[in-house]
Formats: C-alpha cells, sequence, structure tokens
C-alpha cells in the first residue's frame, strides 16, 4: 500500500486539476488496484506556490504543482516554453517541451536534474492576448497604453509593441482595469471569468503568441525511486494520456470563452497578415535577448533556445 | 493521544501561561510538525513558510498603512480634529461626546490604526468633557468605542490583513467599510444622546460658536482633509492601485509631520520605530500562524471542521450566530489581528461554503473585532484611554458597555441587510 | 556582551526603517513615474518583493524582542506571583528561541549554498539571492541572541528596556 501526497497551489476546482490532476489520480489509482492512494492539498494548503518546489525536494509532500517562472532561480530555463514563438502555438509548445523533459536534455537536466525532481504532468495555457478597457481596432493602437504583465519575457514584448507594461497584483487587476490605472492587460481568455474581468474588456486580440505560460506537477527523485517499477510504468503512461487530453481540453476551452466573450459584444482583434509580420518582425528579439541574458551569467540560455526550436520544428 | 489533540492542547498552555502568541503558534506547529513527518517535515515547512508568508508585494499596504497612523499622529494635524467638531456640533447635551464620536471617525478617514486613534482623542477630548464635568463613566467609554472606527473606516489596516488573508480585493473591502463605519458613528451618537437623555447629570449642554469662528476652525482642517483627498483620489481615480495608495498615504503623512513646527529628528525615529513594532508583531503572528496552519493542513484537521459545520442540520444564521459568538468571546481575551490571522483560513471556507459573501463577512468581522478592542478583560483601547489618562481600567468598561449593546445591535442590523454592506462594492466600476 | 547585542539590534533596526521609508519612497516615484510620464520603474516591483520586505520584517526582530512589542494573551499570568511570572518568561523565550534557532540554521545553509552556486535570477535585471536569506538569518541570529539574553536578565531591566520610550537617539 502506498500513500502519496501531492499538493498544488490552485483554487478548488480549477480546470488544471479538473483536466490534469484528479482523472490522472483516480487512474492511477484504477489501474495499480488500489494500490497506490493519493492524499491530495490543493490550494495552498502546504505552501505558497513558490514553495512548492522546495516542499517536494524536502518530502513535505511527493509530488507538487511547480511554475518555473515563480521559481526562476531554480528552473531558469523553463521559460523557453513561454517566450512568445509563433511557431509554439496552441498544443505544440507543451508537446515540445514535455518531449524535452522527457528525454536526457539540456532543460530537463538544469530545471529537474539539478532540483532531483522529475517532471510527470505538464500543463500549458494558449497563447496570451492583449484585453484592453477601450475598442482598438489595429496593434499600433497600444502604443503608450499602460499593459498589465507578468514576467520579464512578457514585458519586453509589450515594449517592442509601444505599450508600457506595468506589473500589478492579479487581486488588484480588476479594479486596476476598471478604474483606468491600466488600460488593458495580458492575460488569457480561460482567466477572464473566474476573476471576473469580462464586463470590464472592450477589445481582445486572437491568434497570435504574445507569450505563454508552462508549468508540471513533478515527483521528487528520492519518492520515485522508493516506488516499483509497475507503479512508475503506470505513472508516466498515464501522465502522457492526461498531457495530451488535458492541453486538448484547454484549448477547446479557450475558444469556448473567446466565444462567450464575442457573444457579449468584445471586439475581436485578429491581425492582417502585414500585422502579424510586423509583430513578428518586432518580437523576433525577445526570445534571443532572454537566450543572452542567460548565456551572459553562464547559463546555457541559447542551447536551450536551439534545442527547444528543433523540438518545435519537430511537430 | 493524537498529534492533533496533544498540540491543541500544547498552544493553549503556551497562550494560557503568557507565551507571545505568534511563539506558541509556532512551536505548537514545530512540535506538531515534527509528532506527524520527524525532522524532515519540520525543516521543509521553516525553510520555506517563515520567508514566502510575509515576503509579498500583496502585504506592503500593512506596514504603510501602520506607518500613515505613526505619521498622523507626529503631524500634530488630528489634534484640532476633536476641536473643530465640537463646535460644530454646538448647544446639544453631551455635545462633547458627540464630537468625540465625530472627531473619531473624522481620525478613521486618515488612519487604519484603533489605538493610535484612540491615544489621540484621549488626550485630546477626554480632559475637556471632564473640564466641563462630564461623567467620567460617559466620556471615557465613548472615547474608547469611537477610536475603534479607525479599523473600518477606511484606510484600515485590519480589512487589509482581512483581504490578504483571504485572496480578496482589497480594494473592494475598503469601500466596503464606508457605510458601516458611518452607521457604526451614528449608533455612537444615539448612544450617547440617550445615555445623557436617560441622565442628565451625566453631561452638560455645550456652549454655542459663533459662524466666524466656526469657519475659522474649519481652516485649520486643511492639513487633514488635504490628506484625506490624497489617499481617496489615488484610490477612486485609477491613480493607482490601493496597495499602491497605502504608500503614497504614508509619505502625505510624513511631508505634513516633516512641516509641523514640533517636527524632531528623534520624534520621527521614535515613529518609525514604533511602526516597525506594530508590523513585526503582526508579521511575526503570520509566521506563527502559517507554520501552526500547515500542520493543521497536513493532519487534515481543517477539511473535517469545514465538512463538520457544512454538515450540521442548522440553517446558516444559526451557523453564523454562533461563529460571531465565537469572535466576541475571543475578542475578549486576545489581539485582534492575531484573532484574524488566526481564525479566517479556517473560518472563511465555512461561511462560504454556507453562502454569506467573503467581502461581507470581511467587514461583519472587523466590526465584531471592533467590539473586542473594548470588552473586558483584555480590550486594548480601553488600556490606551486608561494609560494615557490615568483613569482606573473599571470606570472605562464601566462606561463601555451601553455601546456594546449599540454595536451587536448593529451587527445584527448588518447581518440582516446585508446590501449595507455590499451594496457600494458591487456598484464601484 | 549586552552592549554589543544592544548595538547590532540598533544597527539593523534602522537598516529595517530604512527598507520601510524605501517602500514608500520607491511606490511613490513608480506611480508617479507611470501616471505623469507613462515609465513605471520596471524593477520596483521584483526589488520590492524580494528584498525590502524582508529586510523590514527581520532585521527588526532582536529591538521588538527587546520592547517584547510581541503580544501574548497576559490575562491569566497577570494573577500570578511575579517569581512564577519571569520563570515562566524564561522557558517561553527559551521554546522560542530554539525554535528559531532552528530556523536561522536552516536559512544559514541555504545562504550558504545559494551563495556557493551563484544561485540568481536572470532577466533584464539580475537578482542574486544570498543576500535575501543572509538577511533572514541575521534577523533570526539577533532575535535569538536577544531571547537567550533576556532569560538571565532580572525583572527590572526587562521591564526598563521594554518601556523605553526615547527610541530615537
Ligand atoms: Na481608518
Ligand atoms: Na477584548
Amino acid at each position: 500500500q502506498i500513500t502519496i501526497k501531492i499538493a498544488d497551489s490552485l483554487p478548488v476546482g480549477h480546470y488544471v486539476s479538473q483536466y490534469f490532476t484528479k482523472p490522472w489520480m483516480e487512474a492511477v489509482t484504477k489501474q495499480t488496484n488500489g494500490k497506490v492512494t493519493f492524499e491530495y492539498y490543493p490550494a495552498e494548503q502546504l505552501g505558497k506556490a513558490k514553495d512548492m518546489l522546495a516542499l517536494t525536494q524536502s518530502g513535505v509532500a511527493d509530488i507538487a504543482y511547480v511554475v518555473p517562472s515563480f521559481v526562476p532561480e531554480k528552473m531558469p530555463m523553463s521559460p523557453v516554453a513561454e517566450l512568445p514563438l509563433a511557431e509554439a502555438i496552441g498544443c505544440r509548445g507543451a508537446e515540445a517541451y514535455t518531449r524535452l523533459v522527457n528525454r536526457d536534455s539540456q532543460l530537463r537536466k538544469l530545471d529537474f536534474d539539478a532540483n532531483r525532481v522529475r517532471p510527470l504532468l505538464v500543463q500549458s495555457l494558449p497563447p496570451y492576448q492583449i484585453f484592453t478597457a477601450r475598442k482598438i481596432s489595429s496593434l499600433k493602437e497600444l502604443e503608450g497604453m499602460k499593459i498589465r504583465v507578468t514576467g520579464s519575457a512578457k514585458a519586453a514584448v509589450m515594449q517592442r509593441v509601444g505599450a508600457v507594461p506595468v506589473q500589478i497584483p492579479t487581486p488588484e487587476v480588476r479594479e486596476a482595469l476598471s478604474r483606468g490605472t491600466v488600460d488593458g492587460m495580458m492575460f488569457v481568455y480561460t482567466s477572464l471569468f473566474p476573476y471576473d474581468l469580462h464586463p470590464l474588456v472592450k477589445s481582445a486580440t486572437t491568434e497570435v503568441n504574445f507569450g505563454g505560460w508552462i508549468s508540471s506537477y513533478v515527483i521528487s527523485d528520492r519518492k520515485w525511486k522508493s516506488l516499483p517499477a509497475g507503479v512508475q510504468g503506470a505513472m508516466t503512461t498515464l501522465a502522457d494520456k492526461y498531457n495530451r487530453e488535458g492541453c486538448e481540453k484547454v484549448m477547446a476551452d479557450d475558444l469556448r470563452d473567446r466565444e462567450r466573450l464575442v457573444q457579449g459584444g468584445v471586439s475581436l482583434l485578429r491581425l492582417s497578415d502585414a500585422e502579424k509580420a510586423d509583430f513578428a518582425q518586432r518580437t523576433r528579439t525577445v526570445a534571443e535577448q532572454w537566450a543572452a541574458d542567460l548565456d551572459k551569467r553562464g547559463r546555457p540560455g541559447s542551447a536551450v533556445l536551439k534545442e527547444y526550436r528543433d523540438e518545435l520544428a519537430k511537430n | 493521544m493524537s498529534p492533533v489533540l496533544a498540540c491543541c492542547l500544547l498552544l493553549a498552555a503556551l497562550l494560557f501561561f503568557g507565551v507571545p502568541v505568534a511563539f506558541s503558534l509556532a512551536i505548537a506547529g514545530v512540535v506538531g510538525l515534527f509528532m506527524i513527518g520527524g525532522w524532515d517535515s519540520v525543516i521543509g515547512i521553516l525553510q520555506t513558510t517563515t520567508l514566502s508568508s510575509v515576503s509579498s508585494y500583496e502585504l506592503v499596504a500593512v506596514p504603510m498603512f501602520i506607518l500613515m497612523a505613526e505619521f498622523v499622529i507626529l503631524s500634530g494635524i488630528a489634534n484640532g480634529l476633536f476641536e473643530a467638531a465640537a463646535l460644530w456640533v454646538g448647544r446639544v447635551r453631551g455635545g462633547l461626546a458627540m464630537a468625540t464620536a465625530l472627531a473619531g471617525a473624522g481620525f478613521g478617514a486618515i488612519s487604519g490604526s484603533s489605538t493610535a486613534s484612540a491615544a489621540t482623542l484621549a488626550s485630546t477630548s477626554l480632559p475637556a468633557m471632564l473640564r466641563q464635568g462630564y461623567d467620567p463613566k460617559l466620556a471615557s467609554g465613548v472615547v474608547a468605542i469611537s477610536g475603534t472606527l479607525a479599523m473600518l473606516i477606511p484606510p484600515s489596516v485590519a480589512l487589509v490583513l482581512f483581504g490578504v488573508i483571504a485572496d480578496i480585493s482589497v480594494g473592494k473591502l475598503l469601500i466596503a467599510g464606508v457605510i458601516p463605519g458611518v452607521i457604526v458613528t451614528l449608533a455612537i451618537l444615539l448612544t450617547v444622546y440617550v445615555i445623557v437623555v436617560v441622565d442628565k447629570k451625566a453631561a452638560p449642554v455645550a456652549a454655542a460658536a459663533s459662524w466666524r469662528v466656526k469657519l475659522a476652525v474649519l481652516k485649520e482642517m486643511g492639513p487633514m482633509l488635504l490628506l484625506f483627498g490624497l489617499i481617496t483620489t489615488c484610490i477612486y481615480t485609477g491613480l493607482s492601485t490601493p496597495t499602491e495608495a497605502s504608500a503614497i498615504g504614508a509619505l502625505g503623512a510624513l511631508l505634513l509631520a516633516v512641516r509641523s513646527p514640533k517636527f524632531s529628528r528623534a520624534g520621527f525615529v521614535t515613529a518609525c520605530s514604533r511602526a516597525m513594532r506594530t508590523t513585526c508583531m503582526i508579521l511575526m503572528i503570520i509566521v506563527g500562524a502559517h507554520i501552526f496552519g500547515y500542520f493543521f493542513t497536513l493532519t487534515r484537521t481543517t477539511h473535517a471542521i469545514v465538512a463538520w459545520v457544512s454538515a450540521l442540520p442548522l440553517d446558516p444564521y444559526t451557523i453564523l450566530a454562533i461563529i460571531l459568538f465565537g469572535y466576541i468571546v475571543l475578542g475578549c481575551v486576545m489581539d485582534q489581528a492575531a484573532i484574524l490571522i488566526l481564525t479566517v483560513p479556517v473560518v472563511l471556507p465555512v461561511v462560504k461554503a454556507l453562502g454569506f459573501d467573503p467581502v461581507w463577512f470581511g467587514v461583519i468581522v472587523v466590526v465584531t473585532a471592533e467590539l473586542g478592542m473594548v470588552t473586558p478583560p483584555v480590550g486594548l483601547n480601553v488600556f490606551v484611554v486608561s494609560k494615557t489618562t490615568g483613569m482606573p481600567l473599571g470606570t472605562v468598561f464601566h462606561g463601555i458597555w451601553p455601546h456594546v449593546v449599540a454595536h451587536i445591535l448593529v451587527l445584527i442590523l448588518l447581518t440582516v441587510a446585508p446590501g449595507l454592506v455590499t451594496w457600494l462594492p458591487s456598484n464601484m466600476q | 556582551m549586552g552592549k554589543i547585542i544592544r548595538v547590532c539590534e540598533d544597527a539593523t533596526r534602522y537598516a529595517g526603517i530604512a527598507a520601510t521609508l524605501a517602500i514608500m519612497a520607491i511606490i511613490a516615484c513608480d506611480v508617479l513615474f507611470r501616471y505623469a510620464f507613462n515609465a513605471p520603474l520596471a524593477w520596483a516591483y521584483e526589488f520590492i518583493a524580494l528584498y525590502l520586505m524582508a529586510a523590514l520584517f527581520f532585521l527588526p526582530l532582536g529591538y521588538v524582542q527587546r520592547c517584547q512589542g510581541n503580544v501574548a494573551v497576559d490575562l491569566f499570568v497577570r494573577v500570578l506571583p511575579a517569581t512564577i511570572r519571569s520563570w515562566l518568561f524564561r522557558v517561553g523565550n527559551l521554546l522560542a528561541a530554539a525554535t528559531f534557532a532552528v530556523t536561522g540554521m536552516v536559512f544559514a545553509e541555504k545562504a550558504w549554498d545559494a551563495a556557493a552556486s551563484g544561485e540568481e535570477i536572470i532577466g533584464p535585471y539580475v537578482w542574486t539571492t544570498w543576500p535575501i536569506y543572509a538577511v533572514v538569518t541575521l534577523g533570526l541570529v539577533q532575535f535569538v541572541l536577544r531571547a537567550l539574553y533576556q532569560v538571565g536578565q532580572s525583572a527590572t531591566t526587562l521591564q526598563r528596556d521594554a518601556a523605553e520610550e526615547a527610541h530615537g537617539e
């Protein structure tokens, strides 16, 4: 009989736990004939989001939900999958990232092996879009607008299109947007509704990659080694299954919520081919800059970026 | 004996024997973690929680509002508040007591600290009332209760803390405190009115003032109105977020303090040091409560409590009444910040499961916390009033009970008509 | 010994005050620059969350303990005789010191590891992490020293330290 403690920082009922965590836990229990059971601690019950990696390392939890961009000092390479690369749209970015972390790559060595953890479930969000409080009809109008972002890569993208990136804690975004502290924000469709932001939005972009989000449930090496081969096999096979299915569901939800927004009167900003080319031109250097910053500090940023791009090309 | 029971007993014993709340929580939590998960769990929780529970941007408003309260005192801009209110209330029996309530509300609008407010009122309005022959019970009681208005009327450290712990919008909570703040002020005025009608000897009729004097005194209120206007503008025009407004408010109060003729370097350092003490005290309890809280979660106790309460065959309002009664009892013996930090993570899920609005509940909890500030045996505001004036504790507690009754009536009113709390935040776009 | 502890406490208390005032000033500038020039301070958010909040809370811990600024439920102990009360105070201090000594050791190790491996957050700005853990350690060590030192102090000295009104010098 094996009991596994699994922790995350997601609110109860979050789509990640609905599409990935819970079905995976149930399937593992079922496939091992009840030999493996889980104690689930959602909603920061064991620690803040940025504590999750340390909690698996110390053994407080066996498996935890880790967001690399919350622990950049421990997982500096994974944000490669959050860069605004046009070819990483849809589930392709997550698939390439998952393949990389499941084989002997630089990315895996630096972000997982070095932290004595291994990835199981991997989640990505649909590409981030720009949502504005007043109607805009071209990307040019973003110039000078204050846009709420998270993280330096997304801030760089906003600077490249002439907008002003602003950092504000998530609980204050709604008021900031409604009172004009910011003019818009970089967000994903599915997150608008839980934060009740949809009534404030007038325009939304679509089908552009302004940046991404990558996260994963990791298990500590120590716990992993203590598991019988059969259980390990069940966990990885089922993780593959739910990674694929989960991502498809997330993308479907994205389209559904975009539709909901349009029905609520929000105007969709689709870029013309010329605008797309212009955007690609402007943001081309964001990924290179990200890699160069790491290279400068003696980390193989460029090598990991190449690794990721090569993997994307295999799709 | 189960680890949960053992550690709860340990916690109770530590608290009982006067070990500071923050330490009691940390010690009991560490012992508990060791019992259920050994050394690894202890280290694992200590190395994450100690830092991450206090080093977040969201918490910035706590030290900033506390700093602002200290700078407001340092600047002395609120000292004339009572005098102005007294002139404007005019020829009414118990006029000075009513002016104290109004001054408390005014002070509350520029300061988030209840004890700071009580101390200021105690040194300005209480001597004036005693000179005019007020019953000391009436005079000190109204000062202690009027001080609590600062924690309900925005800016409020208590509401910010609730927002951070409950992970709900601080801005919404602050706005939600406005109408209840006005209601509590009216309740204090009404209570004073009833007291002086029943017992005419309790208070004399205040002197009337000419319009010229009334207007002249308003001018002195300038700096205060400026500061109030600054925070309000920042928050409600979108110039800044409420968190940022707390820093701007602190800076504004500092500038007013520097400008005051009595400003000194030593006074400035004292004000900053006092702010550090209050801030560290609150943050230390947050750390302790987190350590104990994670132990509690790992034993699945929180889970069990929420499930158990939600399944009780009682209607939501009965359960709510029991919870609020628990808060009032806790408020008798414990520090308000400690109560908030300790109970909200367990109680809020229950309250939400019962179908109550979390913003409304935040305001209700702060109104009960106000009661805790003035109820015996531990009532911080009563201590402050007694310490500032040298009046016996018994006299002040004696003068407080009509206000306690009025406060409970307000609580009932806010529960029966929750719209009084939720209307303003839901209509602020 | 007591003198050294006191001087260190006051030094870090002033550092904590400096961090608090810095938060105030940085946020005010950030808002001003964002509003007036559309140019917010891009580093402000991370700098405050990573370094200043930690400094503001941990650095004054020794001083706060000297002032006995941590609230307690003293309702029941107040009726006890003074000797028993002071023994309870000593036991409480020892337990708290033990708890936070363990925490301090954990953070000292974290600071050491972070410095040895050159741990940093890399982006447009590079944030080195060991100073954060070092600040936590420093604050906790001061707390532990003060709590232990208080065990040997007389009730009168303790009261005098706690009631110290002239916080500025
Ligand atoms: Na207030
Ligand atoms: Na009380």
